[in-house]
């Protein structure tokens, strides 16, 4: 997006610094400015325009954030797609899309099965924010969810492709409901606020490659303008690599490089929204915030396990959205042998990232390589996201190794636990059952994690937590975080949603204060 | 071998940055080793071969996969490694060598001079993980399974991305509109071709 008449504050002092402009920055950046606060939102990527976005995946790969990071552990996690992002918006200008609410029973897990932990809020808390998230940025749906009576989408859903078909016949077999997923793609013309025209959705396939004519809803075309003609400042290309600090500890200024400069902006707070990763990161490598010594720790993914069959008739993947049936059918399966539950969509695929999940995962080579190619137009898939407990082997931590900008490189160990591997098998013995009952051929299961959260934990005690249950750090009273790092367990859903309601509710608990 | 774009770059469901990207993807398919040694190239050209045979999809084409591979390797990077292999370069050059090591270690022949079956037996072991311990390695047999799940994506990746590819197997993923109009497909049609889409239809059972 490009912003006009954009205001400069380098040489001022702002009220506020946020670092990232994604869900989780993005959000709390407009509430701010709305309020009348000065605020710079610093980017490390740069302002991609929307029209120039390309389906071709290798150069799509500008969207993923591409400092390098080190992969360990016994599950180590394929980063790039699906996790984090670089640009302004954030991860929001590659991400699915797939907007599910997080479900009540997950911010109570510890209490009903004794593991993981709880939220210091229920569901309750947040779903004014939730409302107003899918109200704003615009989201589809079915008339009737079939989980919850209450809810109500703003757009009609989306078109159906052979995939989502697939699933509604699978889920019929075997006596699971479905429906059409909550999706944050528009299906109608929309002018937005301070944005402009938004086209309905066309079809193209290419979310994960950036949405050309704006129909999915992410803040580059949403939050972002509101935050603009409110006053804030979008500063892409921007590194944040410190911070400076008064005599009591408080932060003063954020350090960041621009054009391999090192510049500084004064500031009254700062909140930090680069997610999982970076957000860990940045605090390790300056020493801030740790007097728990949580940081860093509790890393968790989805478990993100794809059924993916071939059938006799074309399904072309690429094509319509991706992913658009959904079950929630799963989420308490009364015969679990595990804690927490999964979410079920239907799967297409652009071909690179289709291939890529399957060799790696899949030992094939030779000729069963190449007849499995040529079947790319005959597949689709069913995937899961499901709980993945924070776990003391999951951390993030810095490595011997410097980046481009003698930072240390993180090192990110994931680990599935037992909780995890039974998760992973419950579920992939449901999704291949649904795909035997409509005939797929040659089906094959695919593990792998997706997502990022943890890292920085909420809580309400200092002694085992990093921020409050508003995302204040405990140990710098003007050290915010609004990412899902602050997640203290992972739900089911994909995160983009809470992360945003978790971002205007900690926007309000600033004003308050800042 | 030299070969023509295929019809479908010429579409207007094609943005112009798209066709570009493409058509120089071409020419990088064309080009040289830069980056890799000549000997982890060439073994790397045969590697090629006996993941990804290309006769049953391309006929006598056959896409200089490893010089795609080699040309990326001067980058930055992806975003990502596993932490228990070194930079990309050096893995690669790192993950080849073994390969020879490996080949010599269990039939006591560089890779290359193997039979075709002797060589599946090194790449399904270095894939599974279950190469025989081998001190001399530079790679142990667990980093031998990472780099084999780098190998084989690379692979894959760089034959799908090419325009030809996708003309023959006909994927129409990079036709999602054009500079002004983004046509995208048409909600009727998600289940079936429209006009414009390459028309090759090639499924898994089909002999070649």
């Amino acid at each position: 997006m490009s912003q006009q008449n954009s205001p400069n504050f380098s040489q001022d002092t702002v009220d506020v610094v946020v670092i990232g402009t994604g869900a989780g920055g993005a959000p709390l950046t407009a509430r701010l400015a709305m309020a009348g606060r000065r605020v710079v939102a610093l980017e490390a990527g740069p302002a991609f325009s929307a029209r120039s976005h390309t389906p071709d995946e290798p150069a799509a790969q500008e969207l993923y954030w591409l400092h390098e990071r080190l992969s360990g552990g016994g599950t180590p996690q394929a980063f790039g797609g699906n996790n984090s992002g670089t640009g302004i918006g954030g991860s929001l200008l590659h991400y699915g899309a797939f907007l599910p609410r997080m479900d009540a029973r997950d911010y109570r897990l510890f209490s009903e099965s004794g593991k993981g932990v709880d939220w210091p809020f229920g569901a309750e808390e947040l779903q004014p924010y939730v409302e107003e998230v899918e109200r704003f940025i615009g989201v589809s749906g079915p008339a009737h969810y079939p989980w919850d009576a209450d809810r109500h989408y703003a757009y009609p859903p989306l078109a159906p492709n052979m995939a989502a078909l697939k699933m509604r016949q699978a889920c019929d077999n075997v006596g699971l409901r479905h429906a059409d997923g909550p999706v944050a793609v528009i299906t109608k013309d929309h002018d937005q606020p301070h944005f402009g025209r938004r086209e309905q959705c066309v079809n193209c396939g290419a979310c994960h490659q950036g949405c050309r004519n704006g129909a999915k809803s992410g803040v580059d075309n949403t939050y972002l303008p509101l935050a603009c003609a409110h006053g804030a400042e979008l500063r892409p290309g921007c590194m944040a690599t410190g911070f400076e600090r008064d005599s009591q500890g408080r932060i003063t200024a954020v350090i960041y490089v621009r054009n391999g400069r090192e510049e500084r902006q004064k500031c009254r707070a700062v909140v930090l929204s680069a997610g999982a990763v970076e957000t860990a990161r940045l605090l390790l490598n300056n020493g801030l915030a740790n007097s728990s010594g949580q940081v860093g720790r509790n890393y968790m993914t989805h478990v993100s396990t794809q059924v993916w069959g071939i059938f006799d008739e074309e399904t072309q993947p690429n094509k319509g959205y991706p992913s658009l049936t959904i079950s929630e059918d799963m989420m308490r399966p009364k015969d679990a042998d595990f804690a927490g539950g999964y979410l079920l969509q239907s799967l297409g695929m652009m071909p690179l990232t289709w291939a890529a999940n399957l060799v790696r995962a899949d030992g094939r080579r030779g000729e069963a390589l190449s007849r499995t190619l040529a079947a790319y137009n005959y597949s689709a898939g069913i995937g899961m996201h499901g709980e993945s407990l924070p776990s003391e082997k999951n951390r993030v931590t810095l490595s011997d190794e410097k980046d481009a900008f003698g930072l240390p490189k993180p090192r990110i160990d994931h680990t599935y636990g037992p909780n995890e591997e039974a998760m992973h098998h419950h579920a992939s013995r449901l999704m291949v059952k649904m795909w035997e009952s409509i005939g797929a051929k040659d089906i094959r299961i695919i593990s792998r994690a997706a997502h990022m959260i943890g890292t920085c934990r909420m809580g309400m005690d200092a002694g085992a937590a990093v921020v409050n249950p508003y995302g204040r750090s405990f140990d710098i009273d003007n050290l915010w975080i609004s990412d899902h790092s602050t997640f203290p367990s992972s739900g089911a859903a994909n995160p983009a949603l809470t992360i945003m309601a978790l971002s205007l509710r900690t926007a309000d608990a600033m004003l308050k204060q800042v | 071998m030299s070969y023509s774009p295929p019809p479908f770059l010429q579409s207007d469901h094609v943005s112009s940055r798209t066709r570009s990207i493409l058509l120089r993807r071409m020419e990088q398919e064309q080009g040289r080793r830069e980056n890799l040694s000549p000997e982890a190239f060439q073994l790397l050209e045969t590697v090629c071969d006996d993941i990804l045979p290309q006769q049953f999809l391309l006929g006598d084409l056959r896409l200089n996969l490893a010089v795609m591979i080699d040309q990326s390797l001067a980058g930055s990077g992806d975003g990502w490694r596993f932490a228990e292999l070194p930079a990309d370069l050096q893995a690669w050059e790192d993950g080849l060598t073994s390969l020879n090591q490996y080949a010599q270690a269990l039939f006591s022949q560089n890779y290359t001079a193997l039979h075709a079956d002797q060589r599946g037996v090194v790449l399904d072991q270095a894939f599974d993980g279950t190469l025989p311990e081998h001190d001399q390695a530079v790679f142990s047999p667990e980093q031998m399974a990472l780099w084999s799940g780098d190998l084989r994506h690379n692979i894959v990746s760089f034959f799908l991305a090419h325009p030809v590819v996708q003309d023959r197997l006909g994927i129409s993923a990079n036709m999602t509109g054009g500079d002004h109009i983004i046509q995208g497909f048409k909600a009727d049609s998600l289940t079936d071709k429209e006009g414009f889409e390459p028309d090759h239809k090639r499924h898994f059972m089909a002999q070649s």
